[in-house]
């Protein structure tokens, strides 16, 4: 699962997230992308299981590209624990994802088949998707 | 044949005038360009939406017409569209003016015909530049560049130098920068689906003797590359 080598703070706070991703919203490498339409956290597990998803719809024949990083730590307190005591110990690892932004992209496969390949990892993703092509200025 | 877009000049600017014009069915622009001051516009959403549909969209040369304005004919490029990211609507569009006597710099997208011997020998084609900066001047200015990718066997590149060479057209782009490449697969099935295509096809490929021959030596090359199973997870 993906995770950072080094990190600088073994704890870091929730925070909040407003508005729309910033940057992200094209499909940049591929042809076809997974474009999320909902802010949400996106842990480490998820973006696996969307992955082995994708690649097992397209029989690893295609190349894929995961345009998102699970950077954030989140933390957990063990159960039946009382409150207090300080904060939880890091228990997984997070990408925070903002409306707009193109998590996952696939090129080197017939369209039918990147949408059905999307369609898979977009029941893995904790928010609404949508699949995305690329766009060009002409014969849409 | 150049497209033609007509315009309406506007005064306000900021973010709630663009939004009533938005709401209104046009779309902000602007029009600038070397030894030319910049001028607002408004476009007409639908008008540029149907530009946009046509197979050579809004690439190349385009006749702008900016009504009610003394010398409202321009010669102009789009160089840029901003979009909503998740409603689609477009946003904003940037125009240059262009002047026939001085090269410009633009981006010119890439067509791919043609499918790859490596393909069809059970490679996969991938794409690093859909689009190259050209430089040229507006008369050279092509809409598309079509390339010719039927050639590329398994683990060829085609580069920016064996782009097809265009009158009066120069690439800026790094000679060597990789433009489209055919790489194996990378499962155990494929080499075995190569094999079934080409007990097939053995028939038709006997036609063709080159073919063939690059056709088993790709074969050869899928087999060589083969990774575990396990490598998914």
């Amino acid at each position: 699962m993906l995770m950072p080598r080094k990190i600088r703070h073994r704890k870091v706070q929730r925070g909040r997230m407003k508005g729309r991703s910033k940057g992200g919203t094209e499909v940049h490498f591929g042809d076809y992308g997974l474009q999320a339409l909902e802010p949400a956290w996106v842990t480490a597990r998820q973006i696996e299981a969307a992955r082995v998803a994708i690649t097992r719809h397209v029989k690893r024949s295609g190349k894929v590209w995961i345009n998102i990083f699970p950077d954030k730590p989140v933390s957990k307190k063990p159960a039946e624990t009382r409150m207090g005591s300080g904060k939880g110990n890091p228990d997984h690892w997070v990408a925070v994802v903002k409306p707009g932004r193109v998590m996952f992209e696939l090129s080197g496969v017939p369209e039918h088949v990147a949408q059905e390949a999307m369609r898979r990892a977009a029941h893995k993703m904790p928010m609404k998707c949508r699949f995305v092509k690329r766009v060009t200025m002409g014969g849409e | 044949m150049q497209m033609e877009l007509t315009a309406v000049p506007r005064s306000d600017k900021g973010k709630q005038a663009a939004k009533r014009l938005r709401r209104s069915g046009l779309i902000p622009a602007v029009l600038y360009g070397h030894r030319f001051d910049p001028v607002l516009l408004a476009l007409e959403e639908r008008s540029f939406l149907a530009a946009l549909r046509r197979e050579r969209g809004l690439h190349g040369l385009l006749r702008l017409r900016i009504e009610g304005a003394e010398d409202g004919e321009h010669t102009v490029v789009v160089k840029e569209v901003q979009r909503d990211p998740i409603k689609d609507h477009i946003l904003h569009v940037d125009l240059q003016k262009i002047h026939a006597d001085e090269e410009l710099q633009a981006l010119v997208h890439l067509r791919f015909v043609g499918e790859p011997v490596g393909v069809r020998a059970g490679g996969i084609l991938n794409h690093y530049l859909y689009q190259v900066h050209v430089q040229c001047l507006p008369k050279d200015l092509p809409d598309y560049i079509e390339v010719d990718v039927s050639h590329l066997n398994l683990k060829e590149n085609l580069r920016i130098s064996d782009l097809p060479k265009l009158e009066g057209v120069k690439y800026l782009n790094k000679p060597e920068e990789i433009v489209a490449a055919v790489t194996p697969k990378r499962v155990r099935e494929a080499a075995r689906a190569v094999r079934v295509l080409f007990e097939e096809t053995e028939e038709e490929a006997a036609a063709s003797g080159e073919e063939e021959a690059a056709a088993e030596e790709a074969v050869e090359q899928v087999e060589t590359t083969e990774e575990s199973p396990a490598e998914e997870g």
